[in-house]
This record gives structure tokens, C-alpha cells and sequence, in this order.
């Protein structure tokens, strides 16, 4: 059965997506900790570098010389990958209740899955060393990274639904 | 027409205006918030939470209704209609309250009050569109001409009943009264409208030949005529009170919208596809009326009554109809010739046409008055710029009107427009008419008058009591002395205390403090120009702020305000200095500290030297050899020979100085030029930048370190057409040890010798060109050598390559040297991250510099209130206390990776 058009949810993955934007505009880096603090620690385990939490500034590794501050959250990240999620939960379900369950499950994955790719973007720059302050190296890396995970991400949830779907 | 029964309609007309109206109010809110009283916060909590429960009730049933797939129901447009009316009365009665007078309206984003009928206004069209649908059953043959005489019957009935019953009942007089009209009103105002929609609704829903027929009879006058006439009217006889419209472009526009929408609807696919784009492209114009009007539709009918012509201002929304009708048979025609791609794809490139034209035409004028103000304001000495003028011409008309006072109802030029331009040319900044006129005076040779700086005046408020506190601190070996002040006003009215202090070299100050209200309040130190920006806005409120700040050199101005009828006030300024000092404040002379039996020599950090008097004494002095700089005035090309001439004549009378000399010829821009020059032959454009060439020409001649200096001889027939951006030249002092004033030669012969380091303009009249006196040269860093003023006043050397140099320690007296060093670098060499980085620095070690300021303000609002403006003007930089080589991880834009990814799924699209 082919999936219903309703553009309803379309709609309201677009006011969730508009809200999303305009809470982060509104979030200072102490209200982003729940979304840095895990890439902080997936960072330190991988460099054994400390950090130290600066008020209104985020995480600073000294040793390191980097701050992951707001700017940095991977909260855009989140938001297009929360949407990129949603709509193939629209493609492979039917019904609204299916939909809005799976709604909630996207908002969970994309965070994990923010983590992740934030944390990854980050070691890659961290490798770079002085390459990354680079303007558009620092800009084209944080794009490949995140276009990859988002690409096969989306790409291997869909072959996944698809193959449950005609199982 | 059913369609418009569709509840996802609701997400359009309401949830998505309001949505973008609370994003607009919010920040609006934000920058406003510190100077509501509790009362007003409380009433924009009131309002925000009505509004956003409305929305809410609207959003819930839009969801409702489309779930259980129902039409929009009769009864909720009348709630919603109802709802909204009365939302919209509370509000503009409660405006005042809501937005008080006292605060300025620049603060604003656009006008609230407008933008709150543009983005509700939508919801009530939508309600009334419902009804008018519900009432006007399609099996019934109802007559529009009916609906239109009742239309017509209200208005008029109305000015009769105002003429004749109205004054007998003199409902005007209370404020019950008041109320009782304008309910009748907007009721009346709903009916006229309810009648006029109808009619419209019954004309669209019939298509009755005899109107399809002679439509051109009807379309000529209400596409072409009536929109040419609104804008006549609206600019000439009711002065731009709907926006400055004035611009030919509104009227081409106007006739060329007219004109394709009048053309005949052929049967011809590649007519018809022509006529179609040309009516895409001009619908955005038709829109933008459209959206300006909009929240004017409730008062047509007051406007039609008061001013009969009133009825032009349904003129726009009677275009949209039409226009949108127009557009959707064109599109039904051309649907079964051309694939849906093709027809869209025309939608959208037709009507981006208009607003990417009004884009790049903006963005050019963004980068000229960027590339303009880096000129004038952060120049690089050793570049040469090449500005097109006639673009500057453009872009500063276009800045100077948009301040102009008179603004209509919009308190903008031009609707959304003036809004978009200020954000895409100006960063949501302002220009200041100082700086339009400063670029004036530069680019066009506008030659208006300077306009009146801060006058630091003092009539009958003077010091009565001084007492001085000088304390060693061992540690950093440096003297800490407080000045404590006693001012009284001797005045029987309100008045300011103002002065200037001298400071000494290697003096600053590092703390301040004032009473207010017998409470000690620190000073706070800031961002200078975020300071006097508070300091301003206080005084006009009579308030209690007291404020420190260098003018030039180091020159700093003193004010305290405001002093009541014979008020005696205490105030106090710590400072920081190495050696004993002498100061005078406001004719009193103090001396702060005690010699020491070991004098200070000269103590080297890493920005540069300070050198003291003692070390100074033991410096070799040497005469420099003098060179003529002649800085010919350009700005009138037909004095440029005799000016060549003039200037033969005086190198052939000093012959010991014609060795090296040079000639420059100044306009807007700076030209080296030699006497073998056809110096007629230089296109020349704007007015006589001389405090531009003098700075050069010092710049090049400390940059050199030779054994010259220049004579600077400003060739003009009219010195006071001259343009000096800085009231003096005090801070480029270190560059010019040999000769502190520069002199002036018209045609007559006549030489006027002018200060640098006091008001440039004002002159003495001299029989010769005198050399200047003999410097002190200083061999630092083995190889470079410094010339230094022959005086016993310490001097600061720069180093050539500083090194980094971080602040440890506050109201440390070497980190305010190093402060006063990277200072003096920034004179010669400016830039808006070394600005930024000294700002940043002066707060860490709480020593005040020529960027900040020591300021005194009464309550927390006014502290909150400089804080946000402090924040805007160092906005989107590195943090204080982190390192500048700090690296930020930021991720990358969301539109990059929307963008990319949007390319992406069309590819994959089109492939497979």
C-alpha cells in the first residue's frame, strides 16, 4: 500500500522544524550542554585532552587550543537530520498514529546521531591542526561530514524499512 | 472559490503570521525590555499570552477539522473574526501603554503597530471571505449591483448621520462616548466591507458576459487609473503618509501592471504565454501594495467619509483580486500547451525578477558603503583606493533620505522595503548624520556645515573642595593617587558639570567613582561610543550619570550630570602613574606623588618603550633637514595652475628645503604628483580631504625614520572648506616631534600657520614659513632609530615588531602602556580587530583607553542597557577571557547543507 499524502504532516514537520530554529536562536551555550557535553566526552576519550566548562562559552580544551561552544552544538545538525528521519518515517508509514510515534523516534535517533557526527566532525578538525583554521577547510570538512553521515544514514534506514516492509 | 473553505488554509492566514509577528515582537521585546516599567512588562505578557492562546485555539481546530476532513464551519469565522477585532481594539487602545513615549522609536525593528494589522489582518480577510462565502449560496441568483449600493449606502450614511443626528447626542465628549463610536465604526466598517466582498465574490462566481464582455471599461480605471491616481495623491497632496512612493519606478510599474492586465486574453499559446510572465513579474508589485494596505482596510471606510477619496485605498485590494484571478485563468488557458514544469518554473523565475533586481541593486550599494566607510573610517595608509563616486552619490542619497523625519504611518521611506534595505546595506545599523555629512562633504563636495559636536562647557558649576590621596604600591612599583572632588552648582537651575584633564604621559586612569542619591556607585568601564551612547540618552532624562573619556591625545572630558539648584555632589578619579605628576583640573594644579631618590630611566615592554624625562636628558639632540609637503587643493580644478605656480615661487624662495619636496594633490582621494605632472589633466571629484593627505604624509615620513620631516603646505583659496574628521591631530603627536603646526597659502600669497594638535581651522597669520625644533633621537633595537619630542615630558617608542603580549594582572601600569602603545599602532595602522582586541583589553585590566570609557549609572536598567548596547557593538567575536588563537569548531551554515542536500535529491530525482 502506497503511503498517504497528507499534508498535514507535512505542515507540522514544518512548524516543528521553524520552532526548532527559533528556540536555538533564543539558547545560550549553558542551555546546549544536554547536546555538547556527550561530543565533550567522546573527545576527550579520544585525545585525553581536558576541558573546562567557561560560563556563557562552552567547553575550552587548553591543551588543544579549541572551544566547542554554541556555535558548534551540532544543534543545525540535529535539525536536519530530526527532518531528514521524519520524512522517511512518512514514506514508509500509513496512518498518523504510526507517524507520530515515529516522529518521536526521529527527534531520539537524530540526537544520537548528532552526537555522533558532531563528534566525528570535530576529531577531523582536531587532526587537521593548523589546516582548519582555514576558513572555507574548516567550512568544506564540517560539509562532507555532515552531507556523509546524513547521506548514509538515510540511506541504510531506508533499505532497512524497506526490506521490514516487504518482509 | 470552495477551496477557501479548506481549514489548511488557518495554517497560512493565522498560525503562520503570528508565528513570524512573535519572532518580530520578540526582539523588538528584547532590546526594549530594560526600559519597561513592571506595569508595561506585565501588559506585554497579557497581550503575548492573548495572542498566542488565539493562535493556539485557531491551530488545534485547523488540525481538527482537516484530520476529520470538515470544512471550516460558519460559527469558528465568526469566533475567529470577533476574536480577532477585539484583540486588535485592546491593542491599539492599550498602545500607549504597551510602548511608551519615552522610548525612541529607532529602537524599533519597523513600526510595531502597523505590522501587528499586517500579520492579523490576513485572519480577518480569511474570516470575512468565509462568511461572505456561507451567505452567498451559489443556487440563489443574487445581484451584485445590490451589494454594491449597500456598500455605498453605509459610508454615506454615515457622513450624514455625523452631519446632522451625530452632533445632537455629542457621543465624542466622554471616553464611553469615544468608545461607542469607534465600536460603531468598526462595525459599520465590517458591514461595508461584508456588502463590497460579496459584490466581488458574486462577479468572480457568475462571470457574467455583459462584464466579461466590457470588462475593459471597468479594468481601465481600476488597474491603471486609480492606482496612478493613489499614488499622486499619496505623494503629493497627503505628503508620502503611506510611504515616500515618489520614485519613477512606482509609476512605470503601476502603468506597465495596468496596461498587461487590461490587454486582451487571445487565443494565441505564445501571446498568451507572453501576457502571462509579464503578469507574474508585475504581481509582486500588485503584492507588495497589497501587504501595505492590508492593515489599513478596517479605517477605508472612516477614509471614504473624511476624505471622500478614501476609497482609492481598497484600490489595492480590488488589484489583488483581479490580478490573482487574471493569473489563474492565464494559467487554466496555457495548461493544456505547456507542461506543468514549464508553467511553474515561470511562476517562480517571473516573480523573483522584481525583488532580485531591488536584491543586487542593494547589495551594490552594501559593498560601496563598505568599501567608503573602510576609506574614510579604518583606512589603510600605504593603499591606494580607487571609489566610484557617482555609486557613493546614490547610496548616501539613499542613507540621508531614509533618515529623513517625516515618515508617514510607517515611520519608514518606503514600507518593508526601508526595513529590507537597512538589513541588507546597513546590518540593521544607522548612519549617523554626522558621518552622512562627513561622507558628503568627502565624495560630493556637499559643502554643509559641520554639525556641533559635544561643547564641554561649565557656567557656574565649579570644584569647591579637592583632596588627593597618592599611595606607592611596592609591589608594582607604581603610584596610585585619587583625586576626590567636590563640585558645586551655584546656579538656581538644573546644570552639568563639565571640563577636560590634561593627563601626563604614562598616567591613566583606573577607577572613578560618583554619588548618587549619598551611595558611592563604582564606575563601570566600557565600550566608549556604547557609553556616550547611555550617557546621552540618560541625560535627556535627567537622570544621575557621571562619564570619563579621552578626546584626543590625552585629553580626557569630565562630566557629571545632572547638579540641582546649589546641589553639592562628590565624585572621584583613581589614577595610575609611574612618576609624580602635575595636574590641572579646571584651573586647580595638583601634584600627585613624591620623587624618588632613584628616577625612573626607561622601561621597555613588549609593545614598545616608555622613556622617561630623566632619560630623555641624556639623548643626543639633532636638527632634522626640513622638505616642503605642498597639499594642494583639488576640489577646484581651475585654481590647480596657479596653485602649480605658487608653489615654484616658494621653493625657489627657500631653497634649502626644495631638496625632497612634494606635491600632492588632494579631492576625495590622495594623488603624489610632480611639478613635470599636467596637473589639470587629473580627473578631480569631491571636496578637499586635508586631514586625510596631512595623516599620509605624517604616516610615510615616521614610517621612513629619516633625517627629514615634512613642512606641510595646504595650497586653497578657502581654508574652511578643508575636511577634518577629528577635531585635532593630538593623537598622531609621536609623529611630528620637529614642528607642530602645518601652514596654509592661497593665491594671494597670504600664509596662515595652523595647530595640529588644537582646532585645525582656526589660524595665525605669518610673514614666512618657519623650520621647526630639535628632536631627541633614540637608537632602540640596534638598528631603528626614533626621534622624540625635546621636552621633559616622557615619550613612548612603538616597537617595529610587537610581541604578544597578555593581560595578567588589573590596573596594571605596564598593561596599560603596552594598552597605550597597541593604541598609537592602531592610529597608524587601523583595524577593526585591533580596535575590538584593545576594547577587550582595556576591560580585562580595567585601565581606561582612548576605545573605553569609565561610566556611572543609576540603576540596573540603565546597567543592562549599556551592557546590550555593548554587546551589539562587539557582537559575534572571541570571547575575553579565552586566548585570541582559540579555535571555535563551528559547524557548518544549515542553508549550505540544505542547499547541497536539496541539489542532491533533484539529482537523484532526475537520474533515475
Amino acid at each position: 500500500m502506497l503511503p498517504k499524502i497528507n499534508p498535514i504532516h507535512y505542515v507540522l514537520l514544518a512548524i516543528i522544524f521553524v520552532s526548532m530554529k527559533f528556540l536555538y536562536t533564543q539558547l545560550t551555550v549553558n542551555d546546549l550542554t544536554f547536546i555538547i557535553g556527550p561530543v565533550r566526552l567522546i573527545i576527550t576519550l579520544f585525545t585525553k585532552a581536558q576541558s573546562t566548562f567557561l560560563h556563557n562559552q562552552g567547553y575550552y580544551f587548553s591543551e588543544l587550543k579549541i572551544i566547542i561552544d554554541r556555535s558548534c552544538s551540532g544543534f543545525t545538525l540535529w535539525i536536519i537530520s530530526f527532518l531528514s528521519m521524519s520524512l522517511l518515517c512518512i514514506k514508509h508509514t500509513i496512518t498518523t498514529k504510526a507517524r507520530l510515534v515515529g516522529f518521536g523516534i526521529a527527534i531520539s535517533l537524530s540526537y544520537l546521531f548528532t552526537i555522533l557526527a558532531n563528534s566525528s566532525r570535530i576529531l577531523t578538525l582536531i587532526l587537521l591542526q593548523d589546516l582548519a583554521k582555514i576558513k572555507w577547510i574548516h567550512e568544506g570538512t564540517g560539509v562532507i561530514i555532515n552531507l556523509t553521515f546524513l547521506i548514509v544514514t538515510y540511506m541504510l534506514l531506508d533499505i532497512t524499512l524497506t526490506k521490514k516492509q516487504h518482509s | 472559490m470552495k477551496s477557501f473553505l479548506n481549514p489548511k488554509w488557518i495554517f497560512i492566514v493565522n498560525t503562520l503570521p503570528v508565528m513570524i509577528l512573535f519572532c518580530i515582537a520578540y526582539g523588538d521585546y528584547q532590546v526594549i525590555n530594560s526600559l519597561l516599567d513592571e506595569e508595561h512588562i506585565t501588559l506585554w505578557k497579557y497581550f503575548s499570552t492573548s495572542l498566542l492562546l488565539l493562535t493556539i485555539i485557531n491551530f488545534i481546530y485547523a488540525i481538527y477539522t482537516s484530520l476529520n476532513k470538515k470544512k471550516v464551519s460558519v460559527w469558528y469565522s465568526i469566533f475567529m473574526l470577533c476574536s480577532s477585532i477585539t484583540f486588535l481594539y485592546i491593542y491599539f487602545t492599550k498602545s500607549d501603554e504597551l510602548i511608551p513615549w519615552g522610548i525612541p522609536r529607532w529602537m524599533f525593528s519597523g513600526n510595531i503597530m502597523t505590522y501587528i494589522g499586517t500579520f492579523l489582518m490576513p485572519t480577518l480577510v480569511y474570516s470575512l471571505l468565509q462568511i461572505v462565502i456561507k451567505y452567498t449560496p451559489k443556487s440563489q441568483q443574487l445581484k451584485a449591483w445590490i451589494n454594491l449600493l449597500v456598500s455605498i449606502a453605509i459610508p454615506l450614511s454615515i457622513y450624514f448621520f455625523t452631519l446632522i443626528i451625530g452632533p445632537l447626542w455629542r457621543l465624542g465628549s466622554n471616553p464611553l462616548g469615544i468608545h461607542t463610536v469607534i465600536i460603531l465604526l468598526v462595525g459599520a466598517t465590517l458591514i461595508f466591507l461584508f456588502f463590497l466582498t460579496r459584490c466581488i465574490y458574486i462577479l468572480v462566481i457568475n462571470k457574467k458576459e455583459t462584464w466579461v464582455r466590457y470588462a475593459i471599461i471597468w479594468k481601465i480605471p481600476v488597474t491603471v487609473i486609480m492606482p496612478l491616481i493613489g499614488l499622486h495623491l499619496n505623494n503629493n497632496e497627503f505628503h508620502h503618509i503611506f510611504g515616500d512612493f515618489s520614485n519613477l519606478w512606482f509609476y512605470i510599474l503601476a502603468a506597465f501592471n495596468g496596461i498587461i492586465l487590461c490587454l486582451p486574453n487571445k487565443p494565441k499559446k505564445w501571446y498568451r504565454l507572453s501576457l502571462f510572465m509579464g503578469r507574474v513579474i508585475s504581481f509582486t508589485y500588485t503584492l507588495y501594495f497589497f501587504v501595505v494596505f492590508l492593515p489599513f482596510l478596517p479605517f477605508s471606510i472612516a477614509a471614504i467619509i473624511v476624505f471622500g477619496a478614501g476609497f482609492l485605498m481598497l484600490t489595492p485590494l480590488v488589484l489583488f483580486v483581479i490580478h490573482t484571478n487574471q493569473l489563474w485563468e492565464d494559467f487554466k488557458y496555457l495548461g493544456p500547451y505547456y507542461s506543468k514544469n514549464i508553467l511553474i518554473g515561470s511562476i517562480v523565475v517571473g516573480s523573483l525578477l522584481i525583488p532580485s533586481y531591488l536584491s543586487v541593486t542593494y547589495y551594490n550599494d552594501r559593498e560601496t558603503l563598505h568599501q567608503v566607510l573602510d576609506y574614510v573610517y579604518i583606512p589603510n595608509y600605504d593603499k591606494t583606493y580607487t571609489i566610484d563616486t557617482s555609486s557613493v552619490s546614490n547610496t548616501l542619497s539613499i542613507i540621508a533620505n531614509s533618515k529623513e523625519s517625516s515618515r508617514g504611518i510607517f515611520n519608514s521611506q518606503q514600507p518593508y522595503l526601508s526595513s529590507y534595505f537597512n538589513w541588507l546595506v546597513l546590518d540593521n545599523l544607522t548612519l549617523s548624520d554626522q558621518k552622512i555629512n562627513d561622507l558628503q562633504r568627502i565624495f560630493l563636495d556637499k559643502s554643509k556645515t559641520k554639525t556641533q559636536k559635544n561643547q564641554i562647557r561649565n557656567h557656574g558649576v565649579n570644584i569647591t573642595k579637592i583632596d588627593t590621596q597618592s599611595k606607592y604600591d611596592k609591589q608594582q612599583k607604581v603610584w596610585r593617587s585619587w583625586v576626590n572632588l567636590e563640585i558645586t552648582n551655584k546656579n538656581e537651575s538644573l546644570k552639568e558639570y563639565a571640563t577636560t584633564i590634561d593627563l601626563p604621559q604614562g598616567t591613566w586612569v583606573s577607577d572613578y567613582y560618583l554619588f548618587v542619591n549619598g551611595v558611592k556607585e563604582p564606575g563601570i568601564l566600557a565600550e566608549k561610543k556604547s557609553a556616550q551612547w547611555v550617557f546621552s540618552s540618560i541625560r535627556n532624562q535627567n537622570r544621575d550619570p557621571g562619564i570619563l573619556y579621552y578626546l584626543t591625545g590625552n585629553k580626557v572630558a569630565f562630566r557629571v550630570f545632572p547638579f540641582l539648584a546649589n546641589e553639592i555632589r562628590q565624585t572621584g578619579i583613581q589614577l595610575i602613574h609611574k612618576e609624580p605628576i602635575s595636574l590641572r583640573i579646571d584651573g586647580h594644579e595638583l601634584d600627585l606623588g613624591k620623587l624618588s631618590k632613584t628616577p625612573i630611566k626607561s622601561i621597555e615592554t613588549k609593545e614598545g618603550l616608555y622613556i622617561s624625562p630623566k632619560a630623555k636628558s641624556t639623548l643626543k639632540k639633532v636638527k632634522r633637514k626640513p622638505f616642503f609637503h605642498f597639499l594642494v587643493d583639488g576640489s577646484s580644478k581651475k585654481h590647480l595652475p596657479k596653485y602649480k605656480n605658487l608653489s615654484k615661487k616658494i621653493l625657489s624662495e627657500y631653497p634649502n628645503w626644495n631638496t625632497q619636496a612634494k606635491f600632492t594633490i588632494i579631492d576625495h582621494q590622495i594623488r603624489d604628483v610632480s611639478l613635470n605632472d599636467d596637473w589639470k589633466a587629473i580627473n578631480i571629484q569631491g571636496g578637499f580631504f586635508l586631514e586625510r593627505g596631512i595623516k599620509k604624509a605624517l604616516f610615510e615620513n615616521y614610517k621612513e625614520e629619516v633625517n627629514t620631516y615634512p613642512v606641510i603646505v595646504a595650497l586653497t583659496e578657502n581654508m574652511n572648506k578643508a575636511i577634518f574628521l577629528d577635531e585635532d591631530l593630538a593623537d598622531w603627536q609621536f609623529t611630528f616631534p620637529d614642528l607642530n603646526n602645518f601652514y596654509s597659502l592661497n593665491t594671494k600669497g597670504e600664509i596662515c600657520k595652523h595647530s595640529l594638535i588644537n582646532n585645525p581651522l582656526v589660524h595665525d597669520t605669518v610673514a614666512l614659513f618657519k623650520e621647526g625644533q630639535k628632536v631627541l633621537a633614540h637608537h632602540h633595537q640596534k638598528k631603528t632609530i626614533a626621534f622624540l619630542k625635546n621636552d621633559n615630558k616622557p615619550s613612548l617608542i612603538l616597537n617595529e615588531k610587537p610581541k604578544e603580549s597578555k593581560i595578567e594582572e588589573v590596573k596594571n601600569w605596564e598593561s596599560a602602556l603596552n594598552l597605550q602603545l597597541k593604541w598609537q599602532r592602531q592610529i597608524l595602522y587601523p583595524s577593526d580587530d585591533a580596535w575590538l582586541k584593545l576594547v577587550k583589553e582595556s576591560f580585562k585590566s580595567r585601565i581606561m583607553t582612548p576605545v573605553t570609557s569609565y561610566l556611572v549609572v543609576e540603576n540596573e536598567a540603565q546597567k543592562a542597557a549599556l551592557l546590550k548596547k555593548q554587546n551589539e557593538v562587539l557582537s559575534g567575536n572571541k570571547s575575553l577571557d579565552l586566548g585570541e588563537d582559540t579555535l571555535k569548531m563551528s559547524e557548518p551554515e544549515l542553508w549550505i547543507i540544505l542547499l547541497l542536500l536539496g541539489l542532491m535529491v533533484r539529482f537523484k530525482s532526475r537520474r533515475f
